[in-house]
């Protein structure tokens, strides 16, 4: 490996110019042997597209703060109200809602019906309704452009139809009842003549249970058709905004989990950044001082990694952030924000927790590369030691960063999950651990759309992040097995 | 040989002095009593809990050379007001008051200042201050109060009055009003208001106001001064310490504080085994697996089947260790019932896989048997295994399945990465020379080899497994070494916090110290460096 890379240092020396730079990197064998990996090259992909998405979101709140600040109201810009945080927690539509190609069983919709009418009702009863109704709108669904009375009478005939359902629901509820009940009559049933009664009484009753779904099934329609009268379904631009909200259903609270997934990408691209940031950063520094040093100052940098590896990884990382979760301290340069209200807990816990693998790795590295023959030979050129610090060794363990750097960028996502399912990790925003720990209870109701987006999204980009890092390592390291 | 070993011994003992000390200033990054208790806590709960866990001794020392006497400053009622730092409750400031019998509302202020938005903001920042009330000997009332807001139940003299409460001087007796430094934060003194509500006889007085100046006659200012000797006394008796004074002779006798009844060894002690039953089957199911497949693609590698191992193994690391387990549990807890009303494991809970000692006794004694001696309740315990063991893959068996599949990917990567090294090596080269078989190299030759790397994983493993999952286990309610840690931290029970990451990271370097000796033993080259 040294071969490889002083050859490419040696290249560097030869033509600093940044543009010679760039094409001795393409030339060096690592890049090769990188790009030859075809699903490196559709990992660094998807990585770039993830990253995108959350640079958009983090612009797009920018913009909005600036213009905040100047006086310029950006905050009902599409991008702007679409990627803010707000719309990530704001209700959308009924709670449980299953996403594209399931349709909601008959009970769903009925309940859904319910909800609607419910809301509208509510706004009805107040001395303004429309303003009324202002405040509750569900995203995109706003009362039809039709006069007051019309409206109140759409509104009336509708909850009568909700009414008239509610009962034969019931009866079907009923009819389905006793249906089973015939049913284990059947099976206890010996005698032939009982027997046959009883399949006639069962034919009967599924033929009149059949007839009641056909009803209920109906008016249904009806309502629904009703409903679509009062709150119109919008159309185009809106009508498609609203239908993609919609397209992964909503979670327990009504709220889109498709635009929550999204929103995550940004709460897990900064967890994982600045965590990786503050982890290889605080890592490179110790351990290449470590192992260039070496003496007193490797002493103690080897005793601090050995003491903080001495407790297990997940007891470390849970209590760091509880400790730092329940501090009452605020932040600086903001009014009042509390630590614990913000991502810093889990930064320190992920920087305290993280910081070894690399540390240790670059000062095995870096007392290699201390006693290889150019560096012994530019030492006694007289070389400082800053300068071959600068050199030498930094250079040559760039690679450890980049590998450790995505490494981390893995194991922050993965274990945010874990601290949110524990309670000490995002909060007050989406992420995908809350989408994850708040399915739990979904699961049981067997309500997979909101685990499964989260579990999606987050394979995608943990899953081209451990392809990326194995094709690093192996252009790197020829001795990571291929 | 033995020097090698004494010198990883002696190397460690820093390490885990390190732990220690990592550990303690860590959770004393809040107070923990005033954490536990909240705010409103009662002077005996507050002090009960604080030398229950040793919290009245210093950490490491008693540096604390300044903030031991009580300063004058300026500012708050009167123009001044007096200052210390935090203390143990050695120190106070007295007002002591003659006050004919009768009824009185009780006031204190301490400095404040205007803030940019023109509301008061206190100068003090010690959230539990402690104010004690006496009648001669006779104790009234102890009031904490939070220095950290401005005080603002009402307004003379122009600046805000915190109530401190209601009191009744029945017999006669001078009243002392005792401001005490017990706080982990500075201490302010100023000034303390009386308010006459009734007296037993005439017209009750006007409300008068008593400044705390140090020179003032009816106030009472005892400092808690810093000596030589005190000094020299706390770089031994100190918190840090005792603790590890109480690790290395195994003595976990500090009281849980949430569950009051359980020591942290008894904690401890009941968690081990249900950490086990679930970890330990994972561990060498594991193990066994992921050797195996390891092994086939380091064989096979570059081939196919290596590739779709390994692809496979990639896949399964990248989804979330949190959506194995609900995912799991529904699939193999939930909806068998569902669907086909069958019950083959449980949601949620958790029986002793092996029975425990003290019911064993308890139900021999219910037999009859008055004194069951040691030898008779062995051969009971013994009986009694196979019925506490057979309920084992009711509670354990998914756990344990979830977390094999977890383990697998990252282990299956490991080990094949580790045969592969073994592959490239010369003494392979020359075995496939010999002509020796493919079965033949690979069980005889290479995996005895890579049986090194296998076992240092394995023991570098042996503490996760006595932590246990953490998440399998507050999932499916088994009780062991995570589920109690987690418990333990959001009920804010430090003393059991402590004690499990204590002993945690015992077992953790004890571990690595069998490691080094053992790798010592199979590789002499190990002790020549």
């Amino acid at each position: 490996m040294s071969g490889s890379l002083s050859n490419r240092n040696v290249v560097a020396d030869v033509s600093p110019s940044s543009e010679g730079r760039l094409s001795s990197i393409r030339r060096s064998r690592a890049y090769r042997s990188f790009i030859r990996d075809k699903a490196a090259v559709v990992a660094c992909g998807v990585i770039v597209i993830y990253v995108s998405i959350a640079l958009l979101i983090v612009g797009a709140q920018l913009a909005a703060a600036v213009g905040q600040r100047v006086g310029v109201d950006l905050s009902d810009t599409f991008i702007v109200r679409e990627l803010s945080l707000k719309a990530s927690l704001d209700r959308v539509g009924p709670d449980s809602l299953p996403g594209f190609l399931e349709t909601p069983t008959t009970d769903k919709r009925l309940q859904n019906a319910e909800f609607h009418l419910s809301r509208i009702r509510r706004a009805f009863e107040r001395d303004d309704p429309l303003t009324a109704f202002e405040n509750e709108q569900l995203a995109e669904r706003t009362l039809a452009d039709k006069p007051l009375d019309e409206l109140r009478r759409l509104l009336e005939v509708a909850l009568e139809q909700l009414a008239t359902v509610d009962e034969d629901y019931l009866d079907l509820e009923i009819l389905a009842e006793e249906l089973v009940d015939a049913r284990l009559d059947l099976v206890e049933a010996t005698a032939h003549e009982d027997r046959q009664e009883l399949l006639r009484a069962i034919a009967d009753l599924e033929k009149q249970r059949n007839a009641a779904f056909q009803t209920v099934e109906e008016q249904l329609v009806q309502i629904e058709a009703s409903i679509e009268a009062l709150i119109p379904t919008p159309k185009g631009f809106r009508g498609l905004v609203y239908k993609a909200r919609l397209l992964l259903g909503t979670d327990s609270q009504g709220r889109s989990i498709l635009w929550r997934a999204i929103y995550s990408i940004r709460v897990a691209t900064q967890v994982g950044l600045v965590s990786a940031i503050i982890a290889v950063v605080v890592g490179a520094f110790l351990g290449a001082s470590a192992g260039f040093f070496g003496g007193w100052v490797d002493h103690a940098i080897v005793w601090l990694y050995s003491t903080l590896s001495s407790v297990p990884y997940i007891v470390l990382l849970t209590v760091v952030a509880f400790v730092f979760g329940s501090l009452q301290v605020t932040v600086p340069f903001t009014d009042g924000v509390q630590v614990h209200q913000t991502l810093i807990p889990m930064y320190v816990a992920f920087g305290v927790t993280f910081w070894i693998a690399p540390c240790r790795q670059i000062r095995g590295e870096a007392m290699k590369i201390r006693s290889l023959d150019y560096v012994q030979s530019a030492t006694s050129l007289g070389a400082g030691r800053f300068y071959i610090m600068r050199r030498h060794v930094i250079p040559n363990v760039l690679f450890l960063v980049f590998i450790n750097f995505s490494l981390i960028f893995i194991g922050a996502i993965k274990s945010e999950v874990i601290l949110s399912f524990l309670g000490i990790g995002v909060v007050g925003q989406p992420s995908w651990g809350v989408m994850i720990s708040e399915s739990k209870s979904e699961v049981l109701n067997q309500f997979f759309w909101q685990i499964g987006t989260a579990t999606v999204f987050m394979f995608g980009l943990v899953l081209a992040f451990n392809v990326f890092s194995d094709a690093l390592q192996d252009a790197f390291d020829p001795k990571h097995a291929r | 040989m033995w020097a090698y070993v004494l010198r990883r011994i002696l190397y460690n003992i820093p390490v885990y002095m390190g732990v220690i000390l990592f550990l303690m200033l860590l959770l004393r990054l809040t107070d923990p009593v005033t954490a536990y208790l909240g705010k409103n806590p009662t002077y005996d709960q507050y002090i009960t809990k604080r030398t229950n866990f040793g919290l009245d001794k210093p950490l490491l020392g008693d540096w604390q050379i300044g903030g031991r006497t009580w300063q004058e400053a300026t500012g708050g009622f009167g123009g001044s007001h007096m200052v210390k730092g935090p203390g143990k409750g050695n120190a106070h400031v007295q007002w002591t008051l003659e006050l004919p019998q009768g009824t009185y509302r009780l006031q204190a202020t301490w400095p404040t200042r205007t803030g940019e938005d023109g509301q008061r903001v206190s100068l003090g920042s010690s959230g539990l201050v402690w104010w004690r009330v006496f009648e001669g000997n006779l104790h009234l009332r102890t009031i904490p109060t939070d220095q950290t807001r401005p005080p603002r139940s009402t307004e003379a003299y122009g600046v805000g009055w915190h109530e401190l409460g209601t009191i009744e001087i029945t017999r006669g007796e001078p009243l002392r009003v005792v401001l005490i430094d017990d706080s982990n934060k500075p201490v302010l003194a100023d000034a303390i208001r009386v308010v006459p509500v009734r007296v037993s006889q005439g017209e009750p007085p006007e409300p008068f106001t008593i400044d705390a100046t140090p020179d003032a006659s009816d106030i009472e200012v005892k400092d808690d001064p810093w000596t030589f000797t005190r000094f020299v006394r706390s770089l031994w008796d100190n918190q840090y310490f005792s603790a590890l004074a109480g690790i290395v002779t195994l003595d976990f006798q500090h009281y849980s504080w949430s569950v009051e009844s359980q020591s942290v060894g008894n904690v401890i002690g009941s968690s081990i085994i249900p950490s086990l039953s679930v970890t330990l089957p994972v561990l060498v199911l594991t193990t066994l697996i992921s050797t195996c497949l390891g092994l086939i693609a380091s064989f096979n590698r570059g081939k196919p089947l290596d590739r779709v191992v390994m692809f496979l193994a990639v896949l399964g690391m990248s989804v979330s260790y949190l959506v194995y387990v609900i995912v799991g549990q529904y699939f193999g807890a939930q909806w068998p019932r569902l669907a086909f009303n069958v019950e083959i494991f449980a949601t949620f809970g958790y029986k002793p896989v092996l029975p425990l000692w003290s019911q064993v006794q308890q139900s021999l004694q219910d037999s009859g048997v008055e004194d069951p001696g040691f030898f008779r309740t062995l051969v009971a315990w013994f009986a009694s295994v196979p019925g506490s063991l057979s309920k084992w893959p009711y509670y354990c068996l998914l756990p344990v399945l979830i977390g094999v599949i977890v383990a697998m990917g990252y282990d299956t990567r490991y080990y094949r990465a580790v045969m592969v090294e073994e592959c490239n090596k010369d003494y392979i080269r020359t075995a496939r020379a010999k002509g020796a078989s493919n079965s033949r190299v690979m069980f005889r030759h290479m995996l005895r080899n890579a049986l090194i790397p296998i076992i240092t994983r394995v023991m570098i493993s042996l503490p996760f497994i006595i932590m246990g999952s953490l998440l399998v286990e507050i999932y499916f309610g088994i009780p062991g070494m995570g589920f109690k840690l987690f418990d333990a931290i959001t009920n804010k029970d430090f003393p059991v916090v402590e004690a499990i990451t204590a002993v945690l990271a015992a077992i953790f370097i004890l571990t690595n110290i069998l490691t080094d000796v053992l790798y010592a033993v199979v590789d002499p080259r190990v002790t020549l460096k």
